[in-house]
């Protein structure tokens, strides 16, 4: 391997022991045999290693901890004061006098009652159904037509030739 | 940093300030010296601290475990303490532009910054000076941290490529640094 290559790992992958074992050898009998790559490598290490092997963990003052404190406290008591501003906004409503409810009562009855009817409702649809049948019926009867097909009204011929008997 | 109890964190969400000031002593150590080392002041550093635990305060509710609550805490506190960087390297610009155009206050020494840090500290200060803010996150989450580069890469949302590129030309400057100094005491 070239100086070049060498000094490439030994200031990155070397020092900081990300190279793959048989790299790591091809790197460890280059330095035993080249003084240069020695020398710099030593200098690697007194200038760009050493130096932060002293860094130590540090404490932050105890005032940062209360500013968050204060911080996150002030932000619930704001979101509180919303839900606040909304009840307040909506307890006058509940205080209005009775009349007011009893006409409001009435209206949304009344909406209620015309929405329902010109809702395309499926249980209208049988009783439709059944009331059209039933003045088919009714008109055959008065055309005299005695010839009637329908399944229901056979009891009711068989009843009314019962009664007739 | 330790990884934090699942129990703990669903606690947190429901409200329980307690669960959350328990995640914030054990997480706080980690934000804080990792924002100190980007932003580079104690001031900045707080103001990171607290950003990043009112950020996750807030989406706490949307952290969904599908990830561990390492990887996501050193992302927000990377990327927030990075923006913070950025923001604050251009008013810094700004400002200093404003300094030279005022004789008066070029004479003012910085007394606070000294009163503030040792001389390990100091130089370290100075080193980290030297580079950008991405690449001085880089050098903070491999040294402190102890991170992979593929831990590295997820927590700042990089490229594994990007990472090596990065460590490379930190480490470079900072061998220029190093041998300058070397340079100027042996004159």
């Amino acid at each position: 391997m070239e100086c070049k290559k060498v000094q490439d790992r030994l200031i990155n992958e070397y020092v900081d022991k990300e190279l793959c074992p048989e790299e790591n050898n091809e790197v460890k009998g280059h330095l035993a045999a080249c003084l240069d790559c020695r020398e710099f490598f030593e200098e690697v290490q007194r200038s760009a290693v050493i130096p932060f092997k002293e860094l130590v963990e540090m404490q932050p003052d105890g005032v940062v901890w209360q500013r968050i404190q204060e911080t996150i406290e002030t932000e619930r008591s704001r979101s509180w004061n919303g839900w606040r501003q909304l009840a307040d906004a909506l307890v006058p409503l509940l205080r209005m006098p009775q009349p007011v409810f009893r006409v409001a009562f009435v209206m949304v009855l009344i909406l209620g009652g015309v929405i329902f009817a010109k809702w395309p409702s499926s249980y209208a649809d049988p009783v439709y159904g059944y009331i059209s049948e039933q003045m088919a019926f009714m008109t055959e009867l008065q055309a005299g037509n005695t010839d009637l097909s329908n399944g229901d009204l056979k009891d009711y011929d068989a009843a009314f030739e019962e009664i007739g008997a | 940093m330790q990884e934090i109890e699942r129990e703990l964190i669903t606690q947190a969400r429901q409200g329980d300030m307690r669960a959350f000031r328990e995640i914030y002593q054990r997480a706080s150590g980690y934000v804080y010296t990792l924002a100190y080392r980007i932003v580079n002041t104690k001031h900045d550093a707080e103001e990171v601290t607290q950003d990043v635990f009112l950020k996750i305060h807030h989406s706490l509710g949307s952290f969904k475990f599908e990830a561990s609550f390492k990887t996501w805490l050193y992302r927000i506190a990377v990327n927030t303490a990075l923006n913070h960087a950025k923001k604050r390297s251009r008013v810094t610009t700004r400002e200093l532009e404003d300094i030279f155009e005022d004789p008066a206050t070029v004479t003012q020494p910085d007394a606070t910054k000294n009163i503030e840090v040792g001389e390990t500290e100091n130089q370290l200060k100075v080193l980290l000076d030297q580079l950008n803010p991405d690449q001085r996150a880089c050098i903070v989450l491999r040294e402190i941290e102890g991170l992979d580069y593929q831990g590295i890469a997820s927590s700042l949302g990089v490229n594994i490529n990007t990472v090596r590129s990065r460590l490379k030309r930190a480490r470079e400057t900072l061998m220029a640094l190093g041998q300058k100094e070397v340079a100027s005491h042996g004159m």
